[in-house]
């Protein structure tokens, strides 16, 4: 039998109460799991004037299916669909906005019985307005006001301030000349 | 202090206030190529107009203590006016020169405020928020009222297609 040293058993004196140590820490301190928290979600005022570009955009497709022969009408759809793409393209930079883009939790259309967002107006999806021109104008009319409220609501010490606000404030005076072309040209 | 120069918001002004010397020059040259009366009469209603507006932006940079910029001795055409056509793309011209001035008068306050926030006194003016938002307003109305005189213009020029999806943001 070997000899133990006094040495080692000092040795083997003070792992076992380091491991004794350790092991009483951890029954006794919770373990504390890092959990990843979301981001937060994107600006209400962006998702809410996409939304209503998307009601937009729906109401000129009906329009367009029951009256091809307006050549400007197709113009102005284009216009709103560039609006969308605009809007996506800075809601890209909220990283809340691109979960829930890889998650597919924002729909195209509006689901049944959801309220519309602000400032939309005109028939329901699905139905045909009496005279879908002037639905369009007045629809184009109080997007252009909503979309103005919310440029001019949108934080000037956000950190993409510049941009939405320009962006907001074209969008605006675009949809107002449209509700002017839908109301003049196009009786 | 600010040196109101550098100020974002009287850069942006002045930038509005460039575009209607511009806008107030050219229209008369521009009535008189119109064949219409009606477009005559509606050059000479947004000369007026413009001219409204330029007497206002002067009050409004002297009250920042800014001298206005003045108007140039003369303002060329995009190309020479041999007719109404002509005519109708210059007016065009001048009032997305307009809609573009009204886009930095609408950004301005968001500059200002980075400004102030970064360096104070290095050229961003503190504005309160009824200031800023009465600055915005202003943009926003003639940014609009810009974006809907040149789809009436674009109406004519080419009736098919007489809007754009970003007034004030064109290349």
């Amino acid at each position: 039998m070997a000899d133990i040293t006094r040495r080692t058993l000092l040795h083997r004196a003070l792992l076992a109460a380091a491991l004794g140590g350790g092991a009483l820490l951890g029954v006794t301190r919770p373990v504390r799991h890092k959990r990843a928290s979301p981001p937060p979600p994107p600006p209400v005022a962006l998702t809410a004037t996409l939304a209503r570009q998307r009601q937009l955009l729906a109401s000129y497709d009906r329009a367009l299916a029951l009256q091809r022969a307006h050549p400007g009408l197709a113009g102005l759809r284009a216009d709103v669909a560039a609006h969308g793409t605009a809007l996506r393209e800075v809601l890209q930079r909220y990283p809340g906005w691109r979960l829930a883009v890889t998650a597919s939790v924002p729909r195209t259309t509006a689901s049944p019985g959801s309220t519309p967002p602000p400032g939309s107006t005109g028939s329901p999806p699905g139905s045909t307005p009496a005279d879908p021109i002037a639905a369009l104008a007045t629809m184009s009319t109080a997007a252009a006001h909503a979309t103005s409220a919310a440029c001019l609501a949108w934080p000037a010490t956000e950190a993409n301030a510049a941009e939405v606000v320009a962006l907001l404030g074209s969008i605006a005076a675009c949809l107002a000349s449209h509700a002017e072309v839908l109301g003049v040209t196009f009786r | 202090m600010t040196v109101p120069d550098q100020d974002p918001v009287v850069q942006a002004l002045q930038r509005v206030l460039a575009a209607q010397h511009a806008a107030i020059y050219s229209y008369p040259v521009i009535g008189v190529a119109l064949r219409q009366p009606g477009q005559v009469q509606l050059a000479r209603q947004l000369e007026a107009q413009h001219r409204h507006t330029r007497d206002e932006l002067i009050a409004q940079l002297a009250t920042r203590r800014a001298v206005p910029v003045p108007a140039e001795a003369a303002y060329a055409p995009p190309q020479p006016v041999t007719g109404p056509a002509d005519a109708q793309r210059w007016a065009l011209e001048l009032e997305q020169g307009c809609a573009d001035a009204y886009r930095y008068l609408l950004v301005a306050p968001v500059l200002a405020a980075r400004a102030a926030a970064g360096t104070p006194g290095a050229g961003g003016a503190v504005l309160s928020a009824a200031e800023q938002s009465a600055l915005q307003r202003q943009a926003l109305a003639g940014l609009s009222g810009a974006a809907r005189t040149a789809t009436g213009w674009r109406t004519l020029l080419s009736p098919s297609a007489p809007t754009v999806p970003f007034p004030g943001l064109e290349p």
